[in-house]
């Protein structure tokens, strides 16, 4: 049996003391409840003042003194609330980290927890990450609950199904998964539930934490088999295909589970469009893929070691323009590629207002600048630039990451072994893809009919 | 939605057998000696070929075994099998160096002169290293994709040959000007050994994909074969009609040279890369399923883990390739004429004859037993 | 030791091999000569004199222009191809790069004697573009030819190499052989090749300077009226002007052409032919070779300069196909005669027309074959069918002592 909550009631105060240490946020109000001795635990900074007086205090005033226990008062008073019993200081403090506030009255055996919440919220915004033209100017915002409420004001349905886990070392963070019951995969159900379950006791607090558990293959993944999306509608379509979503509390995206190379080409926009606009852009996406990702090292292919596939006109061009240059073209290329590379993570990084000028600035700078002086050849700077722009035309940010880093493998191997490289980078590339699981499923799919 | 990978489709078989077939075929100039009726060789040892692709189905699903080497066990005993199936790894290692030298030889002739063959020949291995190490299913799934982007490049360099034309269809005239029988024993020793014959990897690897054999997946491998038969066909016609008979003799590479001669508009000229692409993306799924044969066969008698033995044996075949002979005529002549018929024969037609004769004698000496067992 | 990190040992060797022994094949592009053509005459210190045009690639760049000139002529003397560029990278400290040459140009005198021994290199060599184009010329005058400017095209062989492309897409005067093709009708029976052959107008060292660009009056031209004939390996003769176009019109390649006849004294009519097409056959009478030519395109009016000649009915169309058939029958058949009597060499590939319709006898004849051919009876069938006369009906001329209104 567990040890009851206070030996007598006088101690009662040193062992709160102890429990909950000084913060001096935590706040501990005695009260009379129909002339008992009682205490009002709450943390100040998780319960609004408005919220407990109207929630709580107002009805204590008027029924305390006509109840005879805390259950009753319950019932009576406080019925359209959520509230736990309980008979021990780990929950308690766990439930007050929670937005509750606690109730213990002298001769009660059990503390009654009730939530009141009432700290100030964020009021729903649009997507700022992944805006779009036509679909709903929602986007999530930081409590697990508004998110909830989004989702099923859309699946309005009793197969949607939404189970809380209570993660982190402190078992305090909630997590939420939810899915459509009957569309799910059971298999893909229990290993998401198991991912989600052997994360207890871990530091997860946040949605990169969590993202960064839930992965496959942790040390040898390479590209995302999780998507973070801020937008509702994302999320449904997810959902009606049998997909898993996973809700965090204080972070405003959610984690859509399993997700596989294909799903970073669509955008959910794309509902929206006519098929023919459809294939066409989808077409598009692949196409810039493989220019973000090989662009640079065919250039580098083609002018040091495959030189007679240019056309003789353009040849002569380029033979012209790398003329009278200090560094080789690999060299070159890398520089150029480094600078844009810092260029870009340098604009993210500012704040908004300096941002757009510094964008300018380097571009300046660095292109115009460098070809005057005689550093670097134009044909380097329009490359640079065509790649940098197609990575950004996928529709989801974290895919790019991968796709600039490989970039740099496939000049290496560009640079070594010319075009003859990157085809061999590009098998190599392509079974590693198709080695990869997300959740299971294969990372690249193929509609190849079963017998 | 999204899919598991649990189970082959026939389709897989097919793009497998059909890359396989290509293989090193489209690069290798086939039936170099036949002139204007290389085209018709190939033709018809396609029709040859889809009987020995049943035939070899038939071989594995009659003996209801799943590896040739289960049928060796059971026609010849323990010893007698074992032995057999050592002839046969060897056999699958010797021909997958060839394979691996034919690549590495295109890349030194016609991509990176001054690169060292032991080089290229490294680069490649660890590509296949790595093909292997992410393990069956894997690989077949990605040999889909490798399907894909064949079909595409070949589709698009086609289209690129009748945009050029730059070709004349009477360079196949006279058909079989000097009689069939000019042609016929080219058939039988060389064509039908290479690439047809080789499909005997197979029996190596059908029985692991489809366990119970039904007759689709027969259909369908036979239908491959067809398939690849007819591309084969179409390739050697397009080499002959863009440049005849007597520069197709001549050529190393003859498809590779084919490409070269495009020109449209000045501007969409030495598009040999793109085929030299193509060819390797064939070589890969050839390289890779004998070399998967072989090393199956070692695992099988071995007992050791397959993805132990892969990194040995592919340093095995790639070393082989370096000795498998001395300079390019010896390779070349060593591969369409010494070799099909001395190696291929034994190994694709008698042997497996003679080990369905057995099984066939067994399983009827058998049946009253089996019959009284049930 | 587990997996993962033996993997990765692994793959540090692979980079450490990598980074030892790659780089093999790499070049710069700022440091290459671009050769764009060679030219090849018979030489005094070596076996040949070769001569090459490289290209000053600064001059095509907006930025790097120096106004010198586009392209520049250089020569030595070797044993082979693969000699002379080895002498080439003692004197210029570029490396010569050969994937973008376009053009060969040939001594005639080399060709008279069959010596092709330079062009086995061209042919093997992996660099070498397919579409390589060959023509022939006289060996005094290849230096001129490298070094004379063309208007608005100022590399030398880009010049020639458009030219060809131009006459032969405009009016079939001539066919740019390429390398291949050259080498196929070389190495197979039937067909003896043809080449370009290309002439200087009127050699001038002024027209060796990028200055003569500014100049108005242009005398200097590149001259690419003739086809040299080819008997076996050996060329034999030229063949000039209209006779040069017949004969690539008879050789199935000239796919439009421009041909005229007179309908009174001194007077034309000019009809453009379109998909002009050849069918070729052979037949044997009594063991004598009887040569069949079919020929029939599109054709329409270019200029009519008879009155009253044409009023744009069916029945002139009908009189103007008789008369052009005629013209047109004459004309091949004379070409023909002409090179089966002064030539005795079958260029047009009446030989690949037997070798198809009747092999056996083909070959009986194969190694005989051009004597067969000089001794041929020849029949020629034309039929033109003139569909069109442009955007007006009648001629003008017909109005001025005719007016209407």
């Amino acid at each position: 049996m567990n040890n009851p909550l206070y030996e007598n009631w006088d101690e009662l105060e040193s062992v709160i003391q102890r429990t909950f240490g000084k913060t001096t946020d935590f706040v501990k109000v005695p009260i009379v409840f129909n002339n008992r001795k009682g205490w009002i635990l709450y943390y100040s900074s998780l319960v609004g003042s408005d919220d407990l007086s109207s929630k709580l205090m107002l009805p204590l005033n008027l029924y305390a003194g006509k109840t005879d226990s805390l259950k009753q008062f319950r019932a009576e008073a406080l019925a359209s609330i959520n509230y736990q019993y309980l008979s021990e200081w780990v929950s308690i403090a766990r439930q007050l980290n929670k937005n509750s506030v606690c109730m213990l009255v002298e001769g009660e055996p059990e503390a009654l927890t009730i939530e009141i919440g009432g700290y100030s919220e964020r009021a729903l915004s649009e997507p700022n990450i992944q805006p779009s033209v036509y679909g709903p100017k929602i986007a999530f915002t930081e409590d697990i609950v508004t998110n909830l409420s989004l989702l099923r004001r859309i699946l309005r349905t009793k197969s949607l199904q939404i189970e809380s886990y209570d993660i982190s070392s402190d078992m305090v963070t909630g997590a939420v998964l939810v899915y459509l019951d009957g569309v799910i995969d059971p298999g893909l159900l229990e290993e998401a539930r198991q991912r989600i379950r052997s994360l207890e006791g871990k530091k997860v607090t946040t949605l990169t934490h969590l993202m960064k558990q839930l992965r496959d293959n942790q040390k040898t993944n390479f590209f995302p088999t999780l998507m973070m999306n801020e937008r509702q509608d994302a999320c449904i379509a997810k959902l009606m295909e049998g997909r898993a979503v996973v809700l965090i509390d204080g972070t405003p995206s959610a984690i859509i589970m399993p997700v596989v190379f294909q799903d970073f080409f669509d955008s959910a926009e794309d509902a929206y469009l006519p098929k023919a606009m459809l294939v066409f852009l989808r077409l598009l996406r692949y196409f810039t893929f493989f220019i973000a990702l090989l662009l640079p090292g065919i250039y580098i292919g083609v002018i040091n070691y495959n030189y007679e596939i240019i056309p003789i006109n353009l040849a002569m061009e380029i033979a012209g323009l790398r003329s009278n240059l200090p560094f080789p073209s690999v060299i070159e290329l890398l520089l150029v590629e480094g600078a844009f590379e810092i260029m870009r993570e340098g604009s993210i990084r500012m704040p908004k207002i300096v941002g757009n000028a510094l964008t300018v600035v380097g571009a300046l700078v660095i292109g115009q600048a460098a070809v005057q002086a005689g550093i670097v050849s134009i044909v380097v700077i329009i490359i640079v630039a065509f790649t940098g722009l197609c990575s950004y035309a996928f529709p989801h940010y974290n895919f790019s990451f991968s796709v600039r880093l490989m970039r740099f493998a496939f000049i290496g191997i560009a640079s070594i072994l010319g075009i003859f490289g990157i085809f061999l980078g590009c098998i190599a590339l392509f079974a590693y893809l198709v080695s990869q699981r997300s959740f299971g499923y294969p990372y690249l799919q193929f509609n190849i009919k079963r017998p | 939605m999204l899919r598991k990978m649990d189970s082959y489709s026939p389709y897989q078989l097919f793009v497998l057998i059909f890359l396989f077939l290509e293989g090193t075929a489209i690069l290798m100039n086939v039936g170099f000696d036949l002139g204007r009726d290389a085209w018709l060789a190939t033709l018809v040892c396609t029709f040859f070929g889809m009987f020995l692709v049943w035939w070899y189905i038939s071989l594995i699903r009659h003996s209801k075994q799943k590896t040739i080497y289960d049928v060796f066990k059971l026609a010849l005993g323990k010893v007698g099998g074992t032995l057999l199936g050592v002839l046969y790894i060897t056999y699958f290692l010797y021909i997958c160096a060839r394979d691996m030298r034919d690549l590495t030889e295109l890349i030194k002739n016609a991509v990176l002169p001054a690169l060292p063959l032991e080089w290229t020949a490294l680069c490649f291995m660890a590509i296949i290293i790595y093909v292997l190490w992410i393990g069956t299913q894997n690989f077949i799934h990605l040999f889909m994709l490798f399907g894909f982007a064949f079909a595409a490049i070949l589709a698009i360099f086609f289209a690129l040959v009748i945009a050029d034309g730059n070709y004349d269809f009477h360079n196949l005239l006279p058909v079989l000007g000097d009689g069939p029988m000019s042609v016929l024993p080219s058939i039988f020793t060389q064509i039908l050994e290479f690439p047809f014959g080789e499909l005997i990897a197979f029996t190596v690897i059908i029985g692991t994909m489809f366990p119970m054999l039904p007759s689709k997946v027969s259909k369908m491998a036979m239908l491959s074969v067809l398939a690849a038969g007819l591309l084969l066909t179409l390739t050697v016609v397009v080499e002959l009609v863009t440049f005849g008979p007597s520069i197709r003799e001549r050529a190393m590479f003859p498809l590779v040279s084919a490409a070269r001669n495009i020109s449209i508009g000045n501007f969409l000229e030495r598009i040999e890369m793109f085929i030299i692409f193509a060819i390797l993306l064939t070589v890969v799924v050839k390289v890779c399923i004998f070399a998967y044969a072989a090393i199956q066969g070692v695992a099988w008698y071995s007992g050791k883990p397959f993805k132990s033995l892969i990194i040995p044996y592919v340093l095995l075949t790639t070393v082989i390739s370096f000795y498998v002979s001395n300079n390019m005529s010896e390779h070349i002549n060593a591969g369409l004429r010494f070799v099909p018929f001395f190696i291929h024969i034994p190994f694709q037609f008698i042997i497996p004859a003679l080990l369905f004769i057995l099984i066939l004698i067994k399983s009827r000496w058998r049946k009253p037993n089996e019959q009284s067992a049930v | 030791m587990n997996t993962s990190k033996r993997l990765i040992a692994g793959m540090v060797c692979m980079l450490v091999i990598m980074l030892l022994s790659g780089c093999a094949d790499r070049v710069e592009p700022g440091e290459l000569l671009v050769v764009t053509a060679v030219g090849v005459t018979k030489g005094e210190k070596g076996r040949y004199h070769f001569y090459f045009e490289g290209i000053n690639p600064s001059e095509f760049t907006e930025t790097k222009r120096q106004n010198i000139s586009n392209s520049f002529v250089f020569d030595n003397e070797a044993d082979a191809l693969s000699g002379a560029i080895a002498i080439i990278s003692q004197e210029i400290p570029l490396k010569p790069e050969f994937s973008h040459m376009q053009l060969i140009a040939i001594d005639k005198q080399l060709l008279e004697k069959g010596d092709y021994d330079y062009l086995d290199f061209a042919d093997r060599f992996d660099q070498i573009r397919n579409t390589l184009t060959l023509v022939a010329v006289n060996g005094d005058e290849l230096g001129h030819i490298f070094a004379t400017t063309t208007p608005s095209l100022t590399i030398p062989s880009f010049g020639i190499l458009r030219q060809l492309n131009e006459l032969h897409n405009s009016v079939g005067g001539n066919y740019p052989t390429s390398l291949l093709q050259f080498m196929k009708n070389l190495t197979e029976s039937g067909h003896n090749p043809t080449l370009p052959y290309v002439q200087i107008q009127n050699p001038d060292k002024k027209a060796e300077s990028i200055d003569y660009a500014k100049q108005l009056n242009k005398q200097t031209k590149i001259n690419l009226k003739s086809i040299a004939v080819f008997k076996e390996e050996k060329l034999v003769g030229e063949l000039k002007n209209l006779q040069a176009r017949d004969a690539v019109v008879l050789q199935g390649l000239g796919r439009n052409t421009l041909y005229n006849y007179n309908c009174g004294p001194n007077k034309f009519v000019s009809i453009a032919l379109q998909f002009a097409s050849v069918n070729k056959k052979v037949t044997y009478k009594q063991d004598k070779p009887v040569l069949k030519v079919y020929m029939h395109a599109a054709g329409t009016i270019n200029s009519i300069q008879c009155a009253n000649y044409f009023n744009g009915k069916s029945e002139d169309y009908n009189r103007i196909n008789k008369e052009i058939d005629k013209s047109i029958k004459q004309d091949l058949m004379e070409t023909l005669t002409t090179v089966q009597q002064k030539y005795k060499s079958d260029i047009f590939g009446f030989g690949e027309a037997l070798r198809i319709s009747n092999y056996k006898k083909f070959k009986q004849v194969k190694d005989r074959w051009d004597e067969e051919f000089s001794r041929a009876e020849v029949e020629v069938e034309v039929k033109i069918n003139v569909q069109r006369s442009g955007i007006r009906g009648e001629p003008f001329t017909n109005r001025i002592k005719n007016k209407k209104y």
